[in-house]
């Protein structure tokens, strides 16, 4: 139904969520980290963008930012489960406050990722 | 580099907040009280990127100062936009005549004016 | 009239004559139905005119049955007529109520003096017609001639009655009429002669210098007050629009504000929230580098003691090797020794016996230089394996100590990776804490930008508020002329004011329309707010 771009450094989520995405009958295309998906953004003009926030490279929040300075209408999920002192809490309220649509805290059901998904469509 | 914009009005409220409505958006802002202090500033160095004018001004109004400009070596080509209360349409032939780029009816949000900046002035 | 009904009854057949009697009552009826219609406008009167003529129908049903028990049948329908007759009468007698009861003059009340007396007179008709219609058709079955010239006789009579009530009423109608046509009359010829007076009395007024107002005066006046009203509501109207304008700009204000204040409020929730993360990491911190700056501490003395340990044992080993030298001169006074007792042994010898005792001496001596070679050798052996003890010990004594030191600072490896990922959990938070205030910026610029635009409204407001007061200045010098005009001049004034003040009222509409305005915006024709030629 809809144009999905998964960005994340950790290949098996990675193919989780290609998976469940697939599944509920949208199109997906995954990044590893956050300078393939600056690009495949450009490429591939998503309707909804899925980001981890901790990676590598170029990491969710920089990723947040600059897509959203790009096209301030599109929508992008957040997910995180957070590292060390550096809480999932923090980067996902973080993401909020940079205007994400949605967001996940890992680890999340396959019905919370697709209340997201629905969400960021609307 | 940051683009200069000069403001021309004979409200001091109005030079006042646009003014810093667009110098907290990165622009550099020169202003003048009528079209002859403006031209003034036109002829002794001041190059501006963008002219933004009232049309009823004491001593030189809005029209004239406009066909004066782009009579000026080096403003042929310079955006030139009115700012004003005067909303019928020949107000707008007469200022199209005299080369204005675009006409704005106050009042003009601090959004839409920016966004109109950009049209005219592209990579600001 | 009279004389063709009694005409008519005298040649006609029993039924014809029947016929036309009934019929002639009807068409009677009808008579008075249509003019009292056309007099009153009453829908009784229609009903009336419809019930008269069913009369008709009936009586030739009557006849055409020609029996006693449609004769019971005919009564009972012209009592219920007779009824009806007398309530419509009654509702025209009501009708024709006097508007003012206490005129004894009142055409309207001779009118329902006249109906009154007509109801009672048709409705006697009807209650006669009724008995001898009944009694007529008795006789008609008797043939009782005597009875039906009777009959006759009595129904002539009710037709003269019923003749004279017409006439009466149009009499009453002439004489309505005629009044009215007098009473028009009158009223003319007043007008006629009161003309002349009027135009009489004004002229004298006219030329009379008290009153300086002139019929013409008095019409601008009328007039220059019209133009005034219209122009005053204009103005109302533009005060009602600066109301709108500043109302609409006072919310937009405080929903900016509104909007400032909670993206500030929820900044300040979200780092004071985050605060807690920072502190755990300084803590973090601050223990690893507490134990990293002890290790360096011990690392940075550990040159020092080892340079001062081998000081001591150089200085050991120097004493040593002095004491080397000691053990050589001992070899060397031994040698010599035992040289000189070997001298002394021969020397003894070729003594004699007077050497003996010499060489007993020199044989002890002999023997004491081969101890003290001896000792000498094994104070060597002895200095060598102190050296050599002193060597070995300068390998490892010197740390020996400070194995459970080096053991700890093995642990400076972990410290030194937990002080890396603290500090790359600062980066991140202060990158994305960065990343989060800049946005907050970027929506702080943006929502005092629109709280400046709104700043845009007092100039506005101004020129409007200028526009209205050079009008009025205008209209109140014009008014200020006009009455003084009016007061000296007797009524003749030199200007039209009337135009002049419609001007200043054009003048300000037309002005008016050049300037946009909140409420004329959002109408479909209305221009573009913004236009790129």
């Amino acid at each position: 139904m809809a144009k999905i771009l998964v960005i994340d450094d950790e290949e098996q989520l990675r193919d989780l969520l290609k998976q469940m995405l697939t599944r509920d009958g949208h199109e997906v295309v995954t990044a590893c980290d956050g300078v393939e998906g600056t690009r495949c953004f450009d490429t591939f003009h998503p309707d909804v963008v899925i980001t981890d926030i901790i990676m590598p490279n170029k990491d969710g929040i920089e990723v947040i930012t600059e897509l959203l300075c790009r096209d301030s209408t599109i929508a992008i999920i957040a997910i995180s489960g957070g590292r060390r002192a550096i809480t999932a809490e923090f980067n996902l309220e973080s993401a909020e406050l940079l205007g994400v649509k949605g967001i996940l805290s890992k680890p999340f059901t396959r019905e919370q990722l697709r209340e997201a998904v629905q969400l960021a469509l609307a | 580099m940051a683009k200069t914009i000069l403001l021309v009005d004979d409200s001091v409220t109005m030079l006042m907040s646009v003014k810093t409505n667009l110098e907290i958006n990165g622009f550099k802002i020169e202003t003048a009280e009528d079209g002859v202090k403006a031209l003034a500033k036109l002829t002794s160095g001041l190059k501006p990127d963008l002219i933004i004018t009232d049309i009823n001004m004491p001593n030189m109004g809005g029209i004239e100062l406009i066909k004066k400009v782009r009579t000026l070596p080096g403003f042929r080509f310079t955006p030139i936009l009115t700012l004003t209360t005067e909303s019928q349409q020949g107000k707008r032939d007469e200022g199209k005549a005299a080369g204005a780029t675009g006409w704005l009816v106050k009042p003009v949000g601090g959004a839409d004016l920016l966004k109109i900046i950009k049209q005219v002035l592209p990579g600001s | 009239m009279f004389n063709k009904f009694k005409n008519a009854i005298g040649y006609a057949s029993k039924i014809g004559r029947i016929l036309l009697i009934s019929n002639g009552i009807a068409l009677a009826l009808i008579i008075v139905a249509v003019t009292f219609a056309f007099y009153t406008g009453d829908y009784a009167s229609v009903v009336f005119l419809g019930l008269s003529s069913a009369i008709m129908p009936i009586s030739q049903w009557f006849l055409l049955k020609h029996k006693s028990a449609s004769i019971t049948k005919f009564e009972q329908k012209i009592e219920i007529t007779h009824e009806k007759l007398n309530h419509i009468f009654n509702c025209i007698a009501a009708h024709f109520e006097s508007p003012t009861p206490d005129d004894p003059n009142s055409l309207a009340k001779d009118v329902e003096v006249f109906t009154r007396e007509l109801s009672e007179s048709l409705t006697q008709c009807s209650v006669t017609l009724t008995n001898q219609m009944q009694a007529l058709s008795i006789a008609l079955d008797n043939q009782e001639n005597e009875r039906l010239q009777k009959i006759q006789d009595t129904l002539l009579p009710l037709i003269k009655t019923l003749s004279d009530a017409m006439k009466s009423y149009f009499n009453v109608r002439d004489k309505i009429d005629d009044t009215l046509r007098i009473q028009v009359a009158d009223a003319k010829e007043m007008i006629e002669r009161l003309e002349p007076e009027v135009l009489d009395l004004s002229n004298r007024l006219a030329s009379m210098h008290e009153l300086p107002l002139f019929p013409v005066s008095l019409r601008q006046l009328d007039q220059v007050v019209e133009v005034n009203l219209e122009l005053d509501q204009n103005i109302y109207s533009q005060f009602e629009v600066i109301e709108h304008d500043t109302n609409q700009n006072a919310i937009a204000l405080v929903t900016s504000m509104e909007s400032l204040s909670i993206n500030a409020n929820n900044l300040v929730d979200f780092i004071t929230k985050t605060i807690q993360t920072v502190t755990k990491m300084n803590t973090n911190s601050d223990t690893d580098v507490a134990f990293i700056v002890d290790i360096g501490h011990f690392i940075k003395d550990i040159p020092e003691k080892i340079r001062s340990d081998i000081e001591t044992l150089q200085k050991a080993t120097h004493v040593i090797s002095d004491l080397g030298y000691l053990v050589d001169s001992i070899k060397e006074i031994s040698f010599q020794t035992d040289i000189l007792a070997v001298n002394a042994a021969i020397q003894a010898a070729h003594a004699g016996d007077a050497g003996l005792g010499f060489k007993i001496v020199a044989d002890e001596v002999r023997k004491l230089a081969v101890n003290s070679n001896h000792a000498a050798e094994m104070i060597e052996t002895g200095l060598e394996n102190a050296r050599k003890t002193i060597q070995e010990g300068l390998k490892f004594k010197a740390l020996e100590g400070l194995m459970e030191e080096i053991d700890k600072a093995a642990n400076v490896v972990d410290s030194v990776k937990n002080l890396e990922q603290n500090h790359e959990d600062m980066q991140q938070y202060y990158k994305t804490l960065f990343a989060v205030i800049n946005k907050n910026n970027q929506q702080l610029a943006s929502d005092i930008s629109e709280i400046l635009s709104g700043v845009q409204y007092q100039d506005i407001v101004r020129q409007r508020i200028e526009r209205m007061k050079s009008t009025m200045s205008r209209r109140n010098e014009l008014l200020e002329l006009f009455i003084q005009e009016l007061a000296t001049s007797r009524g003749l004034l030199t200007e039209d004011f009337v135009a002049q003040m419609q001007s200043v009222l054009n003048d300000y509409l037309e002005e008016e329309l050049h300037h946009g305005n909140s409420l004329s915006e959002n109408s479909a024709d209305a221009p573009p707010k913004f236009e790129l030629f």
